[in-house]
């Protein structure tokens, strides 16, 4: 039997992606096995033109090179073993990107750290992960001052230049942060092969050419940042201007003038809020927009081309290294987010979607056990959407088997973390996270069932009013995006699976 | 103040035509009252910039409406 790669199938996704180019942009965007063959490409081919600005200095392709050999020097210099894990927790910006570059290629292992990230939660993640050294911008040294491993401050670097070490794709390149169904982040262990089969996917899109400008909005924490938000862009040789936040990487819209932007559909929400206020010269020179990492709603897209800017959506998890599908052609069908990128072998079991590939995650990082839950003995990984195809091969997300809520902001949320926080209550009997809308717009939901013996004589109200305090004394205790907005107390049960828990599906 | 008050519901209506401003009070709670997520009170933030002239910090958290109005009236006795 043929296998996958030698169908007919495989053949039609891969010529939908690349018969898009010419021969000079297939060259161009070829795979390449790692971070180190990234940067030497980049470095040949674009040297003199900016790679990174901050719209008030910048760096170009060849000193960026440069700089990431002095950096990488400085790791030598403070004894980080080869293959040692280093946090960085960095803004974005240009000491985040150096590091990013530095630490991969010299054959260590990165973790981009959450800025939001408390220091009690570094000293449980250095420990979690096996931190060997931690790099931080000055404004977060304070928050690693327990830490009994090397602290270096990501603005230092060496005069001595260090060679990247001798690395290939099946080598570790980083570890990702990834919503926990229990509670604890989990860490999904990607190569450079992963790394780099998702920032080349990432190139695959209708209209993409060399050099454009862009603004790097999402974190480097998050896949979708570092993937397409980055390396995808030093595929192309692109300028990319980096911002501390979010909200500062929108002010810079009008001010440097990106041409793309790859975003979660929250923050297209916002570009589009206020583009409906100053008008369109508030997006500048922007034509593109690639979006993902959450459910893209197809009306976001009739609102951008409304200003002449594209939006391709497109879909894929930090345990595939980002891009699994993608839309080249969305205005054919808004509602499917794609083809299957090449390089990949896909198949649907009970309307889940299995994929197998060179980007697929090692596993989580020392827990076998959530591995083997998404990750089969024959390498499948279980992503956990249900999809449909359609004749022409274009997929469609239609539900989630796992019970990860995905917010318009991109980030994931398990509802059984934030249960398990009011199940420590004497107060809770069963309760129930779920999204839900309030005032319009897109919130997490909890219904609690309360224990009958703590209210004993007390009103409707009295009862509401202390489960109340008890979800804002839990909110106070969690970052913004997982607080609980709207609360809803039972007074019958909860409909219930054979094994008598709560169920999801049937409320 | 309370043209502050009436000013913020009106940039809230403009910016995101969804929520419902008739009942907003002071007191309104952000998040439960009104089901604002960081995302959207980022765009808050941005537009409320724009309109009263002045910079929220990056530390400021704020719980209610009134928590808003306050930072906003006190950040544009500032620049007077």
């Amino acid at each position: 039997m043929k296998s996958y790669f030698e169908s007919e199938r495989y053949e039609n996704s891969r010529k939908y992606f690349e018969d898009i180019f010419n021969d000079e942009l297939k060259a161009e965007f070829a795979y390449l096995p790692t971070v180190t063959a990234l940067l030497e490409k980049s470095c040949a081919h674009f040297s003199a033109h900016t790679a990174l600005t901050d719209t008030k200095s910048s760096v170009t392709y060849k000193e960026l090179y440069e700089q990431v050999a002095h950096r990488r020097a400085l790791l030598d210099e403070a004894g980080i073993p080869a293959g040692g894990h280093v946090g960085v927790m960095c803004r974005n910006n240009f000491d985040a990107a150096e590091w990013f570059l530095a630490v991969t290629t010299s054959g260590r292992v990165l973790m981009m750290m959450p800025v939001s990230l408390n220091a009690q939660a570094i000293t449980g993640i250095s420990a979690k992960f096996d931190y060997d050294a931690v790099i931080a911008d000055d404004e977060f040294l304070p928050l690693t001052e327990g830490l009994k491993i090397p602290v270096i401050d990501a603005a230092k670097t060496s005069e001595a230049v260090a060679d990247a070490a001798d690395i290939n794709a099946d080598t570790t390149a980083a570890i990702f942060f990834t919503g926990g169904t229990t509670g604890a982040p989990k860490g999904a262990v990607l190569t450079h092969g992963a790394l780099m089969r998702g920032s080349r996917n990432g190139c695959l899109y209708k209209g993409n050419t060399l050099h454009k400008k862009s603004i790097m909005m999402l974190p480097l924490s998050h896949i979708f940042g570092s993937v397409m938000g980055f390396l995808s862009g030093l595929y192309a040789g692109d300028t990319l201007c980096t911002c501390p936040d979010v909200k500062s990487g929108i002010g810079l819209i009008p001010v440097f003038r990106p041409t793309t932007l790859v975003l979660v559909p929250g923050i297209v929400e916002i570009i589009l809020g206020i583009a409906s206020m100053k008008g369109a010269a508030f997006l500048g020179d922007l034509h593109m927009v690639l979006c993902g990492a959450a459910p893209v709603p197809p009306r976001l897209m009739s609102e951008f081309k409304k200003y002449g800017i594209e939006m391709l959506a497109g879909y894929g998890l930090t345990e595939g290294a980002n891009l699994t599908a993608g839309n080249y052609d969305t205005d054919v069908k808004p509602h499917s987010m794609g083809h299957i990128y090449p390089g990949q072998d896909y198949r649907v079991v009970d309307g889940e979607l299995l994929i197998k590939g060179d980007n697929v995650m090692q596993g989580y990082y020392k827990d076998p056990e959530k591995t083997a839950e998404v990750l089969d003995s024959d390498g499948w990984l279980h992503t956990g959407d249900l999809v449909s195809f359609d004749d022409e091969g274009y997929i469609t997300i239609t539900g989630r088997k796992k019970n990860i809520i995905l917010l318009p902001n991109g980030e994931n949320v398990s509802p059984e973390e934030i249960e398990d926080l009011f199940y420590q209550s004497p107060m809770v009997r069963d309760c129930l996270v779920k999204e839900d809308l309030k005032n319009g717009h897109a919130v997490l939901a909890i219904e609690i069932l309360p224990v009958a013996q703590a209210f004993a004589g007390k009103t409707e109200q009295e009862t509401e009013a202390a489960l109340t305090a008890l979800m804002q004394e839990i909110n106070a205790r969690l970052p913004s995006y997982k607080r609980v907005a709207k609360l809803t107390v039972r007074t019958e049960d909860f409909k219930r699976t054979g094994a008598m828990k709560v169920s999801r599906l049937q409320q | 103040m309370e043209n502050t008050l009436e000013k913020l519901k009106a940039l809230l209506k403009n910016s995101m035509p969804d929520t419902d401003t008739e009942q907003i009070t002071r007191d309104s709670d952000l998040l439960s009252d009104l089901g604002l997520d960081s995302l959207n009170l980022m765009l808050l933030a941005i537009v409320a910039e724009d309109e009263f002239n002045i910079r929220f910090e990056t530390g400021f958290h704020p719980e209610t409406v009134g928590d808003l109005c306050d930072y906003i009236d006190k950040a544009e006795a500032k620049t007077v």
